[in-house]
């Protein structure tokens, strides 16, 4: 009789769990993930163990990030009107070259941290559009920026399209400047620049690095 | 030399009018805005969260502003990845296709070059000057030197919220100056942030003019003060005249060896030497990330622009 009652207790109290948990699961708001990637991120930053091993670090964070994020809209946004003229291969090709160009340029910067601190200020939800507002603040250089995500819903996930630093979107930039690329020589030469930009930064980081030594 | 004697009384005094004005800030009977500019301004004045929430909106607009690519491109029959969402297409949302990163570049060929002419100042005179400048001066004293030079400047700052109508700004913009003279050292210290939480508001003339619908004109960059347009430029010239410096007359007491040192030209150098040091690394972060690193700036500069005078 105690068994049973014990039973029906547990069961009991499982489908509570399941019905408080499982809706909190399928809509969980864009902020929230934000600031459970970011948390995430910061911690490693903040790991004293880490701190000496940035290329370690480095990798970890990207690992984190790499999976938030929506390479395929963030390289059509950035094409653009250019982006319907390429074949399926051309794609694929450029949308490698600039994930490689954004992780590199985003990863370089983790080494400069400095124990910013984010604020999280708002969130708009609108359809399967969402911006996350959150503000950076450096206390010991005293400064603050703001910087917002956008964030596209894709299944029960929210993946980052595009960062705003104060008010400087880092997609629409892009798209400028390979619209001016394709548009004043051709498509051939845009990828031709990327290619040897990144052999050009590997070179000098091969080299910077060795000047450390 | 005329000394003031009363120090004591002239320190209650600025307390007393500290005390007034943020209470003007923060009070519920704040006076309307006297603005007779556009509605998003006024909407803008009723308070933070609807601010906040006015721009919100806006960038979510934004942000659907693109999808118009992606409704042209099933269009014509390209299969989209996603595929799925299919949104109207709106004309506003055409239109601010049209508006986004376009800014006309008659110079462009003059611009180039004087890129060019400004990479090579910073990586031959600015940067090796900073550097010695920061293996001198340790970090505090340096963000010191920067917020002495930005209180001095605060009557720029202070005229242009007055002209915008933002007597809110205008307040805090007078309210840290009296505290920060006072007991933040001349300056030395932000204790107006620090400790009241008195955000500096960054307003100039061009942002005034911004703000009364004065579009950008054409982009230009300027040897040593870098990008600008033709309406930032005049705003530049209306700062220089309203910099307390000019009017200052320390340069009788600054002459040596009979050479007189305009005092508004060295603080000027001073800022930028002491700015560069503080962002070292900066400038050389952003040209590996970007393809073309004239067209990033002018659009960098354009939609940061944008983004101050929208506030």
């Amino acid at each position: 009789m105690k068994q049973t009652k014990l039973l029906i207790a547990c069961i009991m109290c499982l489908f509570a769990a399941f019905f408080w948990v499982f809706p909190a699961v399928a809509a969980e708001p864009p902020m929230a993930q934000v600031r459970e990637k970011a948390d995430k991120v910061m911690k490693i930053l903040n790991d004293p163990a880490l701190k000496g091993n940035k290329e370690k670090r480095r990798q970890m964070v990207t690992n984190i990030v790499e999976d938030m994020i929506d390479w395929q809209e963030v390289g059509r946004r950035a094409l653009a009107q250019h982006w319907r003229k390429r074949s399926p291969r051309e794609k694929e090709e450029f949308l490698n070259l600039f994930r490689d160009l954004l992780k590199r340029t985003y990863s370089e910067k983790l080494d400069i941290y400095a124990g910013e601190q984010i604020i999280y200020v708002s969130e708009v939800v609108d359809g399967n559009k969402a911006v996350v507002k959150t503000k950076v603040i450096n206390k010991k250089k005293e400064q603050e920026y703001s910087v917002d995500y956008r964030l596209i819903k894709k299944g029960e996930k929210w993946l980052g399209y595009d960062v705003i630093i104060e008010g400087i979107s880092a997609v629409n930039n892009y798209r400028v400047q390979f619209n001016e690329v394709i548009t004043g020589s051709s498509y051939e030469s845009l990828v031709k620049r990327m290619k040897t930009r990144e052999f050009k930064v590997k070179e000098s980081a091969k080299t910077s690095r060795e000047e450390k030594r | 030399m005329t000394r003031r004697k009363p120090t004591t009384l002239f320190v209650f005094l600025a307390m007393g009018i500290f005390l007034l004005s943020v209470s003007a800030a923060y009070g519920q009977g704040t006076a309307p805005p006297g603005s007779t500019g556009n509605s998003t301004e006024i909407k803008a004045d009723i308070g933070p969260e609807g601010k906040d929430l006015d721009r919100a909106a806006q960038s979510v607009k934004e942000a659907d502003g693109e999808d118009k690519l992606k409704g042209e491109a099933q269009d014509k029959g390209t299969p989209v990845l996603d595929g799925a969402d299919e949104e109207s297409e709106d004309e506003e949302d055409e239109e601010f296709e049209e508006t986004v990163d376009t800014i006309a570049d008659p110079l462009k060929p003059y611009n180039r070059f004087m890129f060019e002419v400004n990479d090579k100042l910073y990586f031959y005179v600015m940067k090796p000057i900073a550097n010695v400048y920061k293996a001198i001066l340790p970090e505090p004293v340096r963000l010191s030197v920067r917020n002495v030079l930005s209180n001095i400047k605060t009557p720029v700052r202070l005229l242009n919220c007055l002209l915008q109508g933002k007597f809110e700004g205008a307040a805090i913009e007078y309210s840290r100056f009296m505290v920060n003279t006072t007991a933040g050292v001349l300056g030395l210290f932000d204790v107006a942030k620090k400790y009241s939480d008195l955000e500096k508001q960054d307003e100039d003339f061009g942002q005034t003019l911004g703000h009364y619908g004065v579009t950008e004109g054409f982009y230009i960059i300027w040897p040593f003060f870098g990008p600008s347009t033709a309406r930032d430029t005049v705003g530049m010239v209306g700062d220089f005249f309203a910099d307390p410096l000019r009017y200052a007359n320390f340069t009788r007491d600054l002459s040596v060896a009979g050479i007189n040192a305009d005092i508004s030209g060295v603080t000027a150098a001073t800022n930028a030497t002491n700015e560069t040091s503080l962002t070292l690394g900066t400038y050389e972060e952003f040209k590996e990330s970007s393809i073309d690193p004239y067209i990033s700036m002018r659009n960098a500069y354009f939609e940061y622009r944008k983004n101050k005078i929208r506030k």
